[in-house]
């Protein structure tokens, strides 16, 4: 738990109104962000957060304080939108296995981006496209999988604070990632694949018309250069 | 890891900023040399940064005006929970919190009562306990029902290991984490 944080949970813990409120404010978008990703609707992942904050109003004092304050806090909304999930009875999601057995078998070429990623670059148009095939590959993936990349991917959490977060075994959260990985990675290989149809072989230019543009589309990740050397 | 086989499950948690300063040596030895691998990493990236600006929109479009207000106000209005729920929840806390220490330690109970009753009620010198050659005189008794104890953790399963000097066995047990998880999924108190 961030030092900050640590005063916050134990003046708020105390009654101290404005202390939560800090909470809330600092912890509220992302709260949202994970809510939205899980349920993928606006006024029930507002609803959620608010619901978020008052049951760690209530239950504060059972904190135990081993683990970080917004593990513990992640892990009430993540809990909240299964709950939200399953009354609704709306999530279909594909079982991963399912899925991969479809669309990537598993194998090392799997994750190999074909090669016309590297003669086209990405345009500003491909890039909205593939977004979107990326964003329904994920609201295909099953609750446990988007738990758990939600807060690998928009958190930043450790394996270690998404095991406590989830309440499971790091070596799960890496099972997850890795099947849920597999299936967006399986979403731009069926993409780049699409594009890449129909391209005579050795003129690599053609896929694009204004090729050269967003060529940053493979930049680094700067959050896993950050964080590599951890 | 330049000589090694490609290893997918390395690209990842080097994406995720896990892998020890060792491993990430190895890796970028590798990526030197392998441009399958190299490709296989700009494509996590690329779905990597493309998703996560995808699930940011929209909580960076929603509109938090009064949010605090309407929380503040609903656990006012709000009866305190009664203390058993109190109790419940913070006894789930509890045992979420030390639940790694009794897990490995009812484990390495367990497992060392099975391996350890056998071979104390069998004797020091069982003909049978000895591999074949092996010396009955050489060692001496407490030395030869010296038990090692390994243990490995890979994508949810764990495997502990135990080798038993005494009569040359090793003993390899695997179990799923996953199922325990699950069970905790279920019983979730908040």
């Amino acid at each position: 738990m961030g030092a900050d944080d640590s005063n916050l949970v134990k003046l708020a813990k105390r009654g101290d109104q404005q202390a939560f409120r800090g909470l809330m404010e600092r912890y509220k978008r992302k709260v949202y962000a994970i809510a939205y990703g899980m349920v993928r609707d606006s006024e029930a992942a507002m609803d959620i957060s608010q619901e978020a904050f008052i049951k760690v109003y209530r239950y504060l004092e059972t904190f135990q304080g081993q683990s970080s304050f917004y593990t513990w806090l992640y892990r009430i909304v993540v809990n909240l939108c299964i709950d939200h999930m399953r009354k609704e009875s709306k999530h279909d999601a594909l079982d991963y296995d399912d899925m991969l057995l479809r669309r990537a078998p598993d194998d090392s070429e799997a994750w190999v981006v074909p090669k016309l990623l590297d003669q086209n670059p990405l345009s500003a148009l491909d890039r909205k496209e593939l977004s979107e095939r990326i964003a329904q590959a994920f609201a295909g993936l099953s609750e446990k999988h988007r738990a758990v990349l939600m807060l690998r991917e928009i958190e930043g959490l450790s394996y270690e604070d998404i095991a406590r977060a989830l309440g499971i075994h790091k070596g799960t959260v890496m099972s997850r990632l890795h099947h849920a990985r597999k299936n967006l990675q399986a979403a731009l290989q069926g993409y780049l694949e699409e594009r890449g149809e129909g391209l005579p072989a050795g003129t690599p230019g053609a896929l694009h018309a204004d090729e050269g543009e967003e060529t940053d589309g493979l930049a680094a990740d700067p959050k896993a250069a950050d964080t590599s050397g951890a | 890891m330049s000589a090694e086989r490609c290893d997918t499950s390395l690209l990842l948690r080097h994406l995720d900023g896990e892998l020890s300063t060792r491993e990430r040596r190895r890796l970028e030895a590798h990526l030197g040399a392998c441009p399958d691998c190299r490709q296989a990493l700009d494509g996590l990236r690329l779905v990597s940064g493309l998703l996560r600006e995808k699930l940011e929109q929209p909580a960076q479009a929603a509109d938090f005006s009064g949010f605090e207000e309407r929380v503040l106000q609903a656990v006012a209005r709000s009866a305190r929970p009664p203390l058993g729920e109190r109790l419940r929840v913070a006894w789930g806390e509890w045992q979420r919190a030390w639940r790694p220490v009794w897990v490995t330690a009812a484990v390495t109970a367990v497992v060392a009562l099975l391996v350890l009753v056998p071979l104390l009620s069998r004797g020091p010198d069982t003909p049978s306990a000895l591999p074949p050659g092996g010396d009955r005189t050489a060692s001496a008794p407490g030395v030869d029902n010296q038990v090692i104890i390994d243990e490995l953790e890979y994508r949810g399963q764990r495997s502990m290991i135990f080798s038993v000097s005494k009569n040359n066995t090793t003993v390899i047990w695997m179990y799923d984490f996953d199922n325990q998880a699950g069970a905790k999924d279920q019983g979730d108190d908040l």
